[in-house]
């Protein structure tokens, strides 16, 4: 569990009404990672979403785009809300970083207690998805030429 | 004569040593060029490098102009205006190292490729310097239909810190 003051600052939750907030800070766990450290993997059975407190993770896709995430609150591992529950990239740390931990299966029971909870942590995971698409599409024009836009 | 006596008789024990000592040396030999082989590749980068910058400056610039009559410079285009960049021994020694595996991917490059490829090859903390020099703005995200891959950022030069 970590303070819901802290959890408070996190831009991911600046709209999230405080009740709601402190329901997640009980849920959550502060988790370091070292430098080159990887949080998940692609294709792996995805349990838990972050949100990054501090530090740079690298998301690298199958398709061979990658996403420096550094801002604080931002969202990684939202796989593990969405079916088929299998992480879609690779984190992976290119400094210590800190991150708060949320299990998925502690989320599902707060959403099935909470239903709005659970609409507005949809909504922004849904922003999340929506925002990372583009990375997920494979490459159309091959071969390391020019091609810029 | 036969046996061991017919081989001393022969010079074949001389033979033998010798015949060992040279293809022994000789491995010694290709192993030790092997294993030097990344060192060498990269100072023959470094030299080449060396060599384009040199060319690059020998031109002379045009004769001085006294400070009265210098046109005023004109103001910096923040994307496109060329910059340098100061990096400390280690970090520039893996900045050039990226450059030399990009180099292998093209113009653009994967992130996570990259890291792949340095890793492979024990080069130090190439999470950390990767992330470097992202924020130093040397390598940039490509937009559009490209985002999520990166190139080296046009115009911007590298020197040594001093």
């Amino acid at each position: 569990m970590v303070e819901a003051s802290e959890l408070r600052q996190s831009p991911f939750l600046a709209d999230v009404p405080d009740g709601d907030v402190q329901r997640l800070a009980e849920l959550a766990v502060l988790v370091h990672f070292r430098e080159s450290e990887m949080i998940f993997q692609a294709g792996t059975p995805a349990k838990n979403l972050y949100l990054l407190k501090s530090g740079s993770v690298l998301l690298s896709f199958p398709t061979g785009r990658s996403l420096v995430l550094r801002q604080p609150g931002q969202a990684l591992g939202w796989s593990s809300l969405v079916s088929p529950f299998h992480y879609t990239a690779t984190a992976v740390c290119l400094t210590d970083s800190v991150l708060y931990q949320f299990s998925n299966a502690e989320l599902f029971s707060l959403f099935r207690m909470d239903s709005g909870l659970a609409t507005r942590i949809t909504a922004k995971i849904e922003s999340v998805i929506r925002e990372r698409k583009p990375y997920r599409m494979p490459r159309t024009s091959q071969g390391g030429g020019e091609s810029r836009s | 004569m036969r046996g061991l006596s017919a081989i001393a008789a022969a010079n074949g024990w001389f033979i033998t040593f010798t015949g060992l000592a040279i293809v022994f040396t000789g491995l010694a030999v290709l192993a030790g060029f092997i294993a030097s082989l990344e060192k060498l590749l990269s100072l023959w980068e470094r030299g080449a490098a060396w060599l384009k910058r040199l060319l690059t400056r020998q031109p002379p610039g045009p004769a001085p102009i006294p400070l009265a009559q210098e046109s005023p410079a004109p103001m910096p285009q923040e994307s496109f205006s060329p910059r340098a960049v100061s990096l400390s021994g280690e970090t520039l020694e893996v900045y050039q190292y990226f450059q030399w595996l990009t180099r292998r991917q093209g113009d653009v490059f994967s992130l996570s490729r990259l890291l792949e490829q340095a890793e492979k090859r024990g080069i130090p903390r190439p999470h950390f310097h990767l992330n470097e020099l992202l924020l130093l703005g040397l390598i940039e995200e490509l937009q559009g239909e490209d985002c999520g891959f990166y190139r080296w950022t046009p115009g911007v030069t590298v020197q040594p810190e001093e």
